[in-house]
This record gives structure tokens, sequence and C-alpha cells, in this order.
């Protein structure tokens, strides 16, 4: 009998938190609504950090585009050509899938997502509509800040790591990361090759080396 | 007892939830090893993300906080990699479950520039699976279960345990309906927000996806290119992910989710290079079943595939074999029986003769094999023996049943209460079968 009333107390407190997070996450999850916006905070403040979710996984609409990083170094008297070193990289994780360069790769490409200001926030194309002169809209508020300077602080990382490779450790005094924005070829023009599409350069300024250990 | 509350007291998905943890923790140890060369870089306090700037993003209850030493550093990787094994293996499940979410929580959280959707799933269901028993099946828990501990305050947390068992299965339902209903919104959510896409909606989404160098691959402009198939792909998908949940509430329904799931998900590996994501998901999908289903399945494959073999109990070494085939059986689908014992040859209808010169088999069928080709039926059963099944089918192919039959008349017999030494094989020793 004690049994049985503790399973019933039990079921009722585990249908009261199960209710609760599959509510909060229904809001969380969707689309943004007018139920959602009157919540979010309430929401956010219960899902995070431990249940942070986002599912978007190549929607409402996936990526068009390929990031492609190349580095050139400084040493005060020389500059280096364009340095492309993760195209080989690529290519490993094209020759097998079970490499973990799937990982490594995402470390510039995340990193250069973040200096162009990509956002996973659907409620900020609703806002900026409304209101694009919010700093929020122009890149300008602190977390959109944040997210931009540790996309320069990884790029520089990584640049200084490059020129450690090609110049010798130490040697170099500022690195120079450039994002090659590729866009494929639109689908009605599908038979063309991959290097076919539009191209555009994002040089970021010189930036000085930073000694990266085991590089 | 009320109807929804006596479901709710029995243990439900328990085959399910083990199947899960097993692939949870061989999906730990493969992404463990798999980053090893690179961990340093990738998590290391003087990686890619040093611990300094680590520490600004205001981490939470993460291990890697704690200290900033390479050697510290080092010491929870290999812990890590412990206890995604013990995780696999079943051993002490319910307390290495949470140090597995911390483990992997930790790492992604270290660096956050590295996660995927994958990731994510994985971190969020192993909160819930914390609430579930995944150790009543495949595991060191269910070995150890009759025997007593060698942890007092585990034999202590056993008995507590035995005295709420009707509280615990209704947090251990809960939970695997927790990981369902997680499971499913991730689809919903995913979903919606395609179909909101222009690019999902006009059918090229596919095209777009895999024309990105990261989550493309040679050859896959065979599948880009084509209009059938990236306009199949791209509904399939907005279909699949949106019919996930409605689908669960029909068995036939169920099972052809799961079909599409795992085609789903294993061509994304394979053709996006998103291997850890697809099986991270694909790690859920055990729960999709219920024990009877997986009851049911049990005994269509055993009478499916199920085998008889018949050796010579009176030969010393076919006995030593049996025990040693016996526990390579890991599917336990071969039933060893031999052609000595009384009534054996007349139930079975074998030839005494040939029984005691080659091994026979009968598959579910009815068929008979013998020799080399018992051994091949024998092997193709018996999961540790695949790679010498090969070997038998050369052997099988280039000399038949010589080398089997030059093997067999070398051994000998011991005939219980007949011969004190050993005696000659073959017919002449099968016709003296005592009684």
């Amino acid at each position: 009998m004690r049994n049985l009333v503790t399973a019933w107390l039990v079921a009722s407190m585990m249908t009261i938190v199960s209710a609760t997070y599959l509510v909060s996450a229904l809001l969380y999850l969707a689309p943004p609504n007018p139920v959602t916006l009157l919540h979010l905070p309430a929401v956010r403040g219960l899902l995070h950090p431990f249940f942070a979710q986002n599912w978007h996984l190549f929607a409402p609409n996936p990526i068009r585009m390929n990031l492609v990083l190349t580095v050139r170094c400084s040493t005060g008297a020389q500059v280096t050509p364009w340095l492309d070193p993760f195209t080989p990289w690529l290519a490993q994780h094209h020759r097998n899938r079970f490499s973990p360069m799937g990982k490594m790769l995402r470390v510039p490409q995340n990193a250069m997502f973040a200096v162009l200001g990509r956002s996973a926030d659907e409620w900020r194309p609703l806002i900026c509509r409304r209101t694009p002169e919010a700093p929020m809209c122009r890149g300008e508020d602190p977390a959109s800040r944040r997210q931009r300077d540790l996309g320069v602080f990884i790029l520089q990382r990584v640049g200084s790591a490059v020129c450690d490779q090609v110049a010798g450790s130490g040697r170099v005094r500022y690195v120079q990361p450039r994002i090659l924005i590729h866009e494929p070829p639109p689908w009605s023009k599908r038979m063309l090759p991959a290097g076919a599409g539009s191209t555009k350069y994002l040089p970021l300024p010189w930036l000085p080396y930073v000694p990266v250990s085991g590089s | 007892m009320i109807g929804p509350m006596s479901w709710l007291v029995t243990k439900h998905w328990l085959i399910g939830a083990s199947l899960m943890r097993v692939s949870l923790g061989v999906w730990a140890v493969y992404y463990y090893l798999l980053h090893w060369g690179v961990r340093r870089e990738l998590w290391g306090p003087a990686g890619v993300l040093p611990f300094e700037k680590f520490l600004e993003s205001g981490p939470r209850i993460n291990v890697f906080q704690w200290n900033s030493s390479p050697l510290y550093f080092e010491a929870i990787y290999a812990a890590a990699i412990l206890i995604g094994v013990a995780v696999a293996i079943g051993y002490r499940s319910r307390f290495m479950l949470p140090l597995h979410w911390l483990t992997i929580w930790s790492l992604q959280e270290r660096n956050q520039l590295l996660g995927d959707g994958g990731d994510n799933i994985m971190r969020i269901v192993l909160l819930f699976l914390a609430l579930v028993d995944t150790g009543a099946h495949f595991s060191l828990d269910a070995l150890r279960v009759t025997r007593s501990s060698r942890w007092g305050w585990w034999d202590a947390a056993r008995a507590l345990c035995e005295r709420n068992r009707a509280a615990l299965a209704v947090v251990h339902n809960f939970g695997v309906l927790l990981v369902l209903a997680q499971l499913s919104l991730l689809y919903m959510s995913t979903g919606l927000y395609k179909v909101m896409g222009e690019l999902w909606q006009n059918g090229t989404a596919v095209y777009y996806i895999l024309r990105v160098d990261e989550f493309s691959w040679p050859g896959a402009e065979v599948i880009y290119r084509n209009p059938y198939l990236v306009v199949l792909a791209t509904y399939g998908t907005v279909l699949f992910e949106l019919m996930f949940l409605p689908s669960l509430f029909n068995r036939w329904t169920r099972y052809a989710t799961i079909v599409a799931g795992i085609v789903f998900h294993a061509s994304i590996a394979l053709v996006m290079g998103l291997v850890t994501f697809a099986w991270s998901m694909a790690s859920i999908y055990p729960l999709l079943v219920t024990d009877e289903e997986y009851a049911m399945a049990d005994t269509w494959f055993r009478r499916r595939f199920g085998l008889t073999a018949f050796y010579d109990g009176w030969c010393p070494a076919c006995l030593r074999s049996v025990r040693w085939l016996s526990r390579c059986d890991l599917l336990s689908l071969v039933t060893f029986t031999s052609f000595r014992d009384p009534g054996v040859v007349e139930r079975y209808g074998l030839d005494a003769g040939r029984a005691a010169q080659r091994i026979h088999s009968i598959d579910a069928a009815g068929r008979v094999r013998e020799g080399i080709d018992a051994m091949i039926a024998l092997g193709g059963r018996t999961v540790v023996l695949w790679p010498l099944v090969l070997l038998f089918w050369l052997t099988r192919l280039a000399a038949g049943q010589r080398f089997y039959d030059a093997f067999a008349s070398r051994r000998f017999i011991l005939i219980p209460g007949v011969c004190a030494t050993h005696c000659a094989t073959g017919p002449a020793a099968a016709r003296r079968q005592p009684g």
C-alpha cells in the first residue's frame, strides 16, 4: 500500500515536471509566434543552459556558400603569398568519412561564420524588419560583438599556427586571415563544375602574431 | 489498480533502453578515440580556445574549468574514455550514465565551435537516461543482479531500489517517454522550419546542401544533378520529419518510420559526412520498439535461423570444441546435441555411421548438412566465427569434405563402459553404442 502511494506521488510529480518541460520545449522550438513571445524569458530561463537546443539543421534554408580561409604571414620585412592550409584537410575528410577532419574543419568554418555574424536566432529577422536601427540589427549589440571577437580571436590563432608551420615557430610578426566566400552555381546551372559560381574575398586586417603551443 | 497506473508501475522498453545505452557508450568511445590525435588542439588548455578564453564564457559545472594543467586535461580525457567503455558494457549503469553526461557536456562546452545537432541531442537524452533503467539487458549489471556486491553501499542502494520498485518503474517509464518526446520535438521543429524555407518548398534544398564542400562528397554530382533525386530527397526529408510523431501511434507506420529513419541517417553519414551526428540520432531508435516486439522478433529469428548441431559425445576433443563453440555462440542460435545420446539418431533420422564420421547439423527448414558444410552453417550463426567462415568456404571449394574428414578421423573417442583408452572411429564404433 505504501509503495502504491509513493508510486502515485512520483507519477504526479513526473507528470508535472514532464509537462512543464515539454510545453517549454515546444514554445522554445516553435517558429516565432505570439505565445512564445509572451513567455520567452521564462522558457529560456527553464531550458538554459542544460536543455538548450537548436534543431534548425539546414532550415529554414540551408547554407548556400563555401567559406575558405586563406592566410598570409608577415615577418616585418617579407610577406608570404596567400596560403590555403585547409583544402588538404577537406580532401582528407572527403577521402575518409571516419577521420577527425570533420571536427577540425569546423573550427575555422564556425569562426568565419562568427565573423560574418551568422545567427540561428529566428527572432532577430522579425525585430530587424521593424527596427532596423536597433544595435542587434547592425551587429553592435554585446552578443554580436562577443561572437565576432571570438571569431577573429580564433582566426588569429589558427593563422598564427599556420604561419608557424610555414615560416618557423615565432618568426612571424603579423598574420592576415582572408575569408573566401564562394557561392556555387544556382540550380538552373547545376551542370557547371564545382569551381563555377561567384567568389568574393573578405580580408581581415593584419593581426599581431600570437604564439600557439603545439603548432 | 487503475489502468494507466498499472501500466506505469511496470518497466517498459527495457531492451530498447539497454540497446540505446550500448550504442551511446560505443559512440562516445569512438568519438573520443577518433579525436585522440587532435584532442589537445580541439579541447586542450593551450588549444584553439585557450583556458582563459574558455573561462570568459562563464562555464557551469564543467570538469575542465577546475584546472588548466595539461596533465589534468589528459587524465579527464582518459577517464572519459573509460566511462564510455563502462557505459557500453553496462558496468554500474545508474552511476556511470550521469558521469558520462558530465564528461560529454564538459567537452562540448569546452569548445562550443565544434558542436552539431548530434552533440546537442546526445547531451539532452543522456540527462533523461539518468532516470531510466538501462542496465537490464546486455550489461554486466544484468549478470551481477543475482550476486552480492563487494561494495556494501551498492547492495544497500539496491535494497532501497527493491523497496521502491513501483516508484522507480514510474520514473523509468517517464524517462523513456521524455526521450521519445524529445526526438519527436526535434523532428517536428526542424520540419516546421524547413516548410518555411523557400529552397525546401521549391524542392532544391538538397542540391544546395550537396554543393557545400563540407557536406559534399566526390561523386555527389550524380545526386545533385539529377532533378528526380534532388526533389525526392528534399521533399522526402520534410515529409519524414513532419510525419515522425504521428507515425509513432500506429505499429506499421512506426516500423516504416524506423526503416526510413535508419536509411535517412545512414545517407546523412555517408553522403554528407556527418557520421557522429547520424550515429547519435540513430542511437535513440531502439526505443521505438517495445519489449514485446523485441521478444517476437527474437522468437522469429530463432525459428528462422536456429540450428541443431550433432557432435560426438564420446570424443573428448569434440566436447571441448562444443564447450568453446557454445561460449562463442553469442546469439544462442545453435543447440548442440550428442548423437550418442539415447534416441537422438532415431528422433532426427540421422545415419549413425555418417554422424560418427562427420559433424551433422539440421537447420530450421529441416535441411541436413554434414562435415565442412555443417561447420559453415555453424560459423554463419556464430558472430565470433564469421572471419573463419570464409576459410571454411575456401577449404570446401578447394578440397570438398576431404580436409574435414582427414581432421575428424584423427580424433580419439572414449566409449563409456567399453573402451578404457581410445577406440576406433567410424561406422563400426557407432554400431557399438551401449544400450
